[in-house]
């Protein structure tokens, strides 16, 4: 993926959390945002996903603007929020069928043979016909994975997706989505996980009180360049 | 160990150890009902009953005359409130604007004033002579902010994180209705409709201002003709009772059984 982006601002109620940040690379295919709770990571994601804009600032993200073109940009995307989003009135099936059948305007058909593929990938056979909440937290949040990976999508966004998760079930869904990495998908996300970090990842980026303070490949993890990055390895 | 949980819980309560609550509830409802009877026997000597009942037939028309206007008026209300709450939720500031002011003037209104109204210069002005129909649409604008606000309170079930879905996948604004937005709503918005219909029904008295045959007009019309003006009221009353307060409990039912 080419990602780029200029100048972003963010501020909520005049308090700046993403102070002009800018970015240029090339050539990636996972790219993970890590730093300190509250350091941004998690606004830059929601900028670079089209779900919120900056203030000021442009992105392109294999040259589709998620601000000006925010449209065509999100068809091609998929979302993995911290807590699962999935509507609540509706089973897991149908949350997916939704999508699929109401709003993409796939036949009927077609939409079942996509469920039926992602529940047997994400292991969710048993639960297609229970609400979110007769579910488990790991059940729930493989499920709107398989609702990201419903629309065929070339990059998906995750904002730390197994933060509301126990060990036991943050193990379960991060075996999920290492098993995407063959998928041919590009990620960017967020996490607090390093082991899943080192072992998904090939870029990083490292975020301090809404700036960047260090970016690149994998390596920098192994030699950080400056201390507040040394310290938060420590950690 | 029991007692003491009780005690805790349920500090100026009687606790149920004593008296079952049920038990309590039956009392309780026994001394109002007796408090109504002692109204309805001594509020004046040899009260005449008789004088109205004996007029059954029209007081059965006329109990059947509120409960459709009412029913009607309830149909055409949540049909405006729902307008008037997605003007309330535009982006479109003037059609926002419209629905505040809207919402603002009516609820200073006296119902009253409302009918008087609709039913004359509103009538002059659309050239209608039907008292009942314009009746009725001063009853449902009247009501109609009430239901936009029950809309809006009931539609905060949904929360922010649900539209952040919504937008991702492009909803169109009534696909956002139509599969995520009311089918969250119905459940609780149930206990809110039916205390609407109790009040719509309490304010449909007010039609008999302009001589529509609903209870309060009937039962004046009959304690007129019979000089039985107190024991008019009191079966006014009763009639409005016997519709008002089993809806009112199946409210509490309802609410009961879709609160989570």
């Amino acid at each position: 993926m080419k990602l780029e982006f200029k100048n972003i601002t963010k501020k909520y109620n005049k308090e700046i959390i993403l102070n002009n940040l800018s970015l240029d690379i090339n050539n990636v295919s996972s790219i993970g945002i890590i730093g300190e709770s509250g350091c941004g990571k998690s606004t830059l994601l929601r900028q670079l996903a089209g779900i919120e804009d900056p203030e000021i600032g442009s992105i392109s993200i294999n040259g589709i603007s998620p601000i000006t073109q925010k449209k065509q940009f999100q068809e091609t995307i998929g979302y993995v929020f911290q807590k699962h989003n999935l509507f609540p009135h509706l089973t897991v099936g149908q949350n997916i069928l939704l999508i699929l059948e109401k709003i993409k305007k796939m036949d009927i058909q077609v939409a079942k043979d996509i469920l039926k593929k992602l529940l047997t990938q994400l292991h969710l056979e048993a639960v297609v016909d229970k609400l979110p909440s007769q579910v488990s937290g790991g059940q729930a949040q493989r499920a709107s994975i398989a609702r990201a990976l419903s629309t065929n999508p070339i990059l998906i966004f995750m904002d730390e997706p197994t933060a509301a998760l126990d060990p036991i079930l943050t193990k379960e869904v991060l075996k999920s989505i290492i098993d995407l990495k063959t998928s041919g998908i590009e990620f960017i996300f967020v996490t607090h996980e390093m082991e899943f970090l080192k072992q998904f990842a090939d870029y990083i980026i490292f975020m301090n009180k809404g700036n960047i303070i260090e970016s690149g490949p994998l390596d920098i993890l192994k030699n950080p360049k400056t201390d507040i990055l040394k310290k938060f390895l420590d950690k | 160990m029991n007692r003491k949980k009780n005690n805790n819980e349920n500090r100026y309560a009687i606790p149920s150890f004593v008296v079952p609550n049920k038990i309590q509830y039956v009392f309780v409802i026994l001394i109002f009902t007796i408090l109504i009877g002692i109204a309805i026997i001594y509020t004046i000597p040899n009260p005449r009953y008789d004088l109205i009942l004996s007029n059954y037939p029209l007081l059965i028309e006329a109990f059947f005359t509120t409960i459709w206007i009412s029913l009607l008026t309830l149909i055409g209300t949540l049909i405006l409130g729902f307008v008037v709450f997605m003007m309330l939720r535009s982006s479109i500031v003037i059609i926002r604007a419209i629905a505040e002011v809207f919402s603002e003037i009516i609820m200073g209104t006296p119902l009253l004033v409302m009918i008087f109204l609709v039913v004359y210069p509103v009538g002059q002005l659309i050239d209608n002579k039907n008292k009942l129909f314009l009746g009725i649409i001063a009853m449902i604008l009247y009501n109609s902010p009430y239901v936009a606000n029950a809309y809006e309170s009931t539609a905060a079930v949904v929360g922010y994180d649900q539209y952040v879905v919504m937008n991702l996948y492009n909803f169109k604004w009534y696909q956002k209705y139509r599969y995520i937005i009311l089918p969250q709503m119905i459940k609780p918005f149930i206990p809110s409709l039916i205390n609407n219909l109790s009040s719509v029904i309490k304010g449909s008295a007010l039609l008999n201002i302009i001589s529509i045959s609903e209870i309060t007009y009937m039962t004046t019309v009959i304690s007129n003709k019979s000089y039985a003006f107190i024991e008019g009221y009191y079966i006014m009353w009763l009639m409005y009772l016997i519709i008002t307060i089993p809806l009112s409990l199946l409210a509490k039912y309802l609410g009961k059984k879709v609160s989570p």
